[in-house]
């Protein structure tokens, strides 16, 4: 026979209504992933496009396109943009078609515009180094560590005109200060200090 | 790492087993075997392999070194001379 169960009419512990609550979210780090996207802090940005001649030209210029950026660093220097800059990088293009009293030219006028142009006073450096006048090499290496004292590749390149001339002692004082400005030491440029003492 | 790099990793294997020959005595390092060194080296680096020879070896060769191909390049200006004052940096090369 069926049997009757009779329901309470106690109905104080029904269930009430449910409050829609804001959920928190879920944490993905508590999970084992990396939270890229959530951040609060998280902002758009927006790549400018090349808004100068220059830019332009320096666009060409890292892509390759050797002619383009010629193109574009003449039409800066006419329209007086940037002119020490982009002086400095005609030369640094004349000097890969091997054209070095034109490079020489070019990087003056950089310094014309601008004497404390640091990049002409390397590259004059590295110009005049590679034509063989030590001497005027070094007065632009030396010049470009006036302005800038952390400038580790200009001591790098001072040290090597130092051991053609075999002024080891110096030498070996510009690689050490080139290790420090790294931060890190380079393994050929450490056997080199080792062998130059060897000299002393 | 291509055909050209493996030789020349190779050959400055060679040049660093050459080293510790030459510089373990006065005997072995005569200014013709010092000569030779140093033209390994300097056509190793025109080639644009990154190579610093050991400067004792080198004191005994009569013909100079060029130790240009070992220079850090040259540096593009990057438009900064206008945006900064006139003693900007490139520092932490």
């Amino acid at each position: 026979m069926a049997k009757v169960i009779r329901l309470s009419d106690d109905y104080s512990s029904r269930l009430g209504l449910k409050k829609v609550r804001r959920r928190k979210k879920p944490d993905l780090e508590d999970h084992g992933q990396l939270n890229m996207f959530t951040s609060e802090d998280s902002k758009i940005i927006h790549f400018k496009a090349p808004s100068s001649l220059f830019d332009i030209a320096l666009n060409h210029d890292e892509d390759g396109k050797d002619e383009a950026a010629e193109e574009y660093y003449l039409k800066a220097i006419d329209k007086g943009e940037l002119k020490d800059d982009a002086y400095c990088n005609l030369g640094i293009l004349r000097t890969k078609q091997g054209r070095l009293p034109e490079s020489v030219d070019l990087f003056s006028k950089a310094l014309q515009v601008n004497s404390r142009h640091l990049e002409s006073h390397f590259n004059l450096g590295n110009v005049y180094s590679d034509m063989g006048n030590n001497k005027l090499a070094k007065f632009h290496y030396e010049t470009a560590l006036i302005i800038d004292p952390n400038f580790a590749d200009c001591f790098y390149n001072l040290a090597l005109l130092f051991i053609e001339e075999k002024s080891y002692d110096e030498a070996i004082r510009s690689l050490l200060k080139y290790q420090q400005l790294l931060g890190y030491p380079e393994e050929s440029v450490q056997s080199l200090i080792n062998d130059l003492k060897t000299l002393m | 790492m291509e055909r050209s790099d493996r030789i020349a990793f190779l050959l400055k294997k060679a040049l660093g087993l050459m080293e510790v020959m030459l510089t373990r005595s006065d005997e072995f390092l005569t200014t013709q075997k010092a000569n030779e060194y140093a033209g390994i080296v300097e056509e190793l680096n025109e080639l644009g392999y990154f190579y610093i020879p050991n400067q004792r070896i080198l004191s005994k060769a009569d013909v100079p070194l060029n130790l240009k191909p070992l220079k850090k390049p040259m540096k593009k200006a990057t438009g900064a001379s206008q945006t900064e004052d006139s003693n900007r940096k490139i520092s932490g090369e």
